[in-house]
């Protein structure tokens, strides 16, 4: 066999690219858009990218990865969302919720971790003001399947799931060391600095959104006993409680500690989240009415 | 400035348009020489100087030596490895956080970060010295000649490395008719692929072996991950070689072959004949040849053997997980030796032995990497023993198995394939599969990320 001649070898490769490169090209623009598929549970780009193509609730939460614990299903105020950013802030959520045309009736926010503020990219690539972004088509093809594999969980089902664990004792999981580190971290570094900017910056969040007819509450998740009295922790509060002093600010939830549980010392666990979302929604329902 | 980025592409494409020009063909070797020194100050000014030392340093004892080999070889490899020493195992002597913001030349020298490439371009210069000083019919090259030698950009930061005997030969003039450009595109196009769709693809997953997120994945994903990395880490090097070979022949340079498909290796011993060849080929010639090598008996042997491997561990970095990584593939081939000396194969059960062979190879190697990951010794230990406990941290860390497989799949294809399967692919496809290949890297590139090699 003749061996091909370097211009038809490079031809070849060149049609070859080029094809591959319109039909993926005609995909991407005509073809539906892709989940994002992060390869951490709850990841930020799920969360903001499910908020942002489904229609807006009636009451949302916003947060941290605290607030990622409190799983939507469990809830039983009608129309709700989480939006809990692991690593991120409140603000960032907040940003993103404004960039849309129009807002939940009401907006809880959690004020724990205010040592982060916002996240531009984050708010950049949901808030309309980026640029479209190719996506890469294997993930995607990936991203559809798994979709289609793990549909979200049936409420019935997560309702009974819910009492299930409920009746269970609480978790004996021993978190002393994650909790070490997580006090370790805590006080490591001042964080009033970056905590009066945040809390600054969240007001000036809270006055658009009630600008826009929009009612919000703030709300704080319990920490472990440790935890409570961290540097990070009490400074928080203190600038917290200072700037927001009115109590009808602030949703107020009862719980009974001892069953509380932090899986990594910082993180409610399953059981506990669900005894905290039943309070938050008692809370609601004293507040809202019936939906 | 690596090899991924849009500035190396331009550099390139500059160097590569003035190199065959007529008018240029005279200084061909000057043009690669400032190119390279170009290529390797770009956001690392302050190392030039130390480059600079290495090479004329290396290139005076070389001078010396080929006058008087007995004293001069001796101190100009002293040197060198000296200068490796310094750069790579300083921090096991100084504490960083101590060391003054003064402008004397020890806390200048201290402050310097580690020069990238620093262990290939000694291992060069240490073959210069060897090779051309064996014997005195040798001619020396002149200056400029063992500059391009020892910093010839595309195997400067991360090798092959290439030894003087080979490389020396090849410089003379050099013309475009000469070039094969669908050899060289090849290479390249290979390069690329198996960099950017596989190993930057799969280091967002194997992120997670990194301390403390490791603690956050599953049992059996600590496994996979395990096996991804190894998937990773070949990609990543051998992309890189793949690339640095494809640039040598576009500048009419044969850089020697590093990978062989390793993974198929059915002993250890084969196993460091078919992965970094150009690495185990120096320490065999340089190293192991000089301690005795088998000449001196069963017992000599194992200890050369393990002395290597310890050292060729090291050179990695001053940290006792590499030394634990080399160490361990030493004791492997040793206990090899005494298994083979003792069993003699069956012809008839080569069949089902083989394969069997082959698996507990990459297992062992695949197992082995964690240390390679993980250098810090602790780190890579937890993870070990996170691999055999029950992960009861809620909210683990997720892992996609079917987008892991499918970036790993050219590494997979590539090693198990029928050889007859490829051979036909290749006769009547091939052009068609690379522009497949381009495309596809050009769609689903993994986030950018360094060879995993720079760092050494």
């Amino acid at each position: 066999m003749n061996p091909i001649s370097p211009q038809n070898w490079f031809l070849k490769c060149s049609i070859a690219a080029g094809l591959s490169l319109l039909v993926y090209a005609a995909i991407a623009i005509a073809g539906p858009k892709a989940p994002p598929l992060p390869t951490n549970r709850d990841g930020a780009l799920t969360v903001l990218d499910r908020y942002m193509q489904e229609p807006v609730p009636r009451v949302l939460l916003v947060g941290s990865s605290l607030t990622a614990r409190l799983n939507e299903v469990y809830f039983d105020t009608p129309d709700l969302r989480v939006i809990g950013l692991a690593g991120g802030s409140p603000i960032t959520a907040l940003e993103v919720a404004l960039a849309r045309n129009r807002l939940p009736k009401t907006i809880l926010i959690e004020m724990n971790i205010l040592g982060r503020g916002e996240d531009p990219v984050l708010v950049q690539k949901f808030s309309g003001a980026a640029t479209s972004t190719w996506p890469r088509p294997i993930r995607s093809a990936i991203a559809f399947y798994e979709r289609w594999l793990h549909a979200p969980p049936d409420r019935r089902q997560a309702k009974a799931d819910a009492a299930a664990l409920l009746q269970g004792p609480p978790s004996d999981f021993d978190s002393r060391i994650y909790a070490d580190r997580a006090l370790h971290q805590s006080n490591a570094e001042d964080p009033t600095v970056a905590v009066r900017a945040n809390v600054t910056r969240m007001e000036q969040l809270i006055a658009a959104i009630e600008k826009r007819g929009a009612r919000v509450l703030l709300y704080e998740l319990p920490y472990s006993e440790r935890l409570e009295g961290s540097r990070s922790a009490r400074t928080t509060r203190e600038i917290v409680h200072s700037k927001f002093p009115d109590p009808d600010r602030w949703l107020h939830i009862d719980f009974t500690r001892s069953e509380l549980r932090w899986a990594d010392g910082v993180h409610l666990d399953e059981r506990s989240a669900l005894i905290v979302v039943q309070s938050i929604d008692r809370a609601l329902s004293s507040l809202l009415g019936p939906a | 400035m690596t090899f991924t980025s849009w500035q190396f592409g331009l550099f390139v494409a500059i160097v590569f348009a003035t190199y065959y020009l007529p008018l240029v063909r005279p200084f061909q070797v000057h043009l690669l020489v400032l190119s390279s020194l170009f290529f390797y100050g770009y956001g690392q000014v302050e190392l030039l100087p130390m480059l600079a030392v290495a090479v004329l340093g290396t290139y005076l004892f070389l001078v010396l030596a080929m006058q008087a080999r007995a004293i001069w070889l001796p101190v100009g490899i002293a040197f060198n490895l000296g200068l490796l020493a310094f750069f790579k195992y300083k921090f096991l002597f100084f504490d960083p956080a101590t060391i003054s913001a003064g402008f004397s030349a020890a806390d200048f020298l201290l402050r310097l970060p580690l020069p990238i490439g620093i262990s290939f371009f000694v291992f060069h210069n240490i073959s210069l010295l060897v090779d051309l000083t064996k014997d005195h019919k040798t001619r020396r090259p002149d200056l400029t000649e063992a500059f391009l030698y020892i910093i010839f950009f595309p195997q400067l930061v991360s090798g092959p490395i290439t030894r003087a005997q080979m490389f020396l030969p090849q410089i003379k003039e050099k013309r475009l008719t000469d070039v094969d450009f669908v050899e060289t595109a090849k290479w390249i196009l290979t390069g690329y692929f198996f960099k950017l769709y596989v190993a930057n693809n799969l280091n967002e997953m194997t992120a997670y072996m990194d301390f403390p997120l490791y603690e956050t994945v599953r049992l059996e994903d600590k496994w996979v991950l395990v096996f991804l990395y190894s998937y990773q880490i070949y990609a990543d090097f051998f992309g890189y070689t793949a690339i640095a070979i494809g640039l040598g022949l576009l500048f009419g340079y044969r850089l020697p072959t590093n990978f062989n498909l390793p993974y198929i290796s059915a002993s250890f011993s084969e196993f460091w004949t078919r992965w970094h060849i150009s690495l185990s080929t120096w320490l065999r010639t340089y190293l192991y040849i000089p301690l005795g090598g088998n000449r001196h008996g069963t017992g000599r042997t194992y200890l050369n053997i393990m002395i290597v491997m310890g050292l060729g561990g090291l050179w990695h970095g001053a940290a006792l997980s590499y030394l634990a990584w080399g160490t361990m593939h030493g004791a492997l081939l040793v206990l090899e030796r005494v298994i083979q000396g003792n069993i003699g194969g069956n012809p008839h059960w080569e069949a089902v032995v083989q394969p069997v062979r082959i698996g507990l190879v990459f297992f062992c190697v695949s197992m082995l990497w964690i240390f390679f990951k993980l250098p810090n010794f602790d780190h890579a230990l937890a993870y070990l023993s996170g691999m055999f406990t029950a992960n009861t941290v809620p909210l683990q860390a997720k892992l996609f198995h079917n987008l892991a497989l499918l970036y790993s799949l050219p590494v997979i294809i590539q090693h198990l394939a029928p050889r007859w399967l490829m051979e036909a692919a290749r006769r009547g496809a091939e052009p068609y599969l690379y522009g497949l290949m381009t495309a596809l890297m050009c769609v689903e590139a993994g986030p950018s990320t360094s060879f995993i090699y720079f760092q050494f």
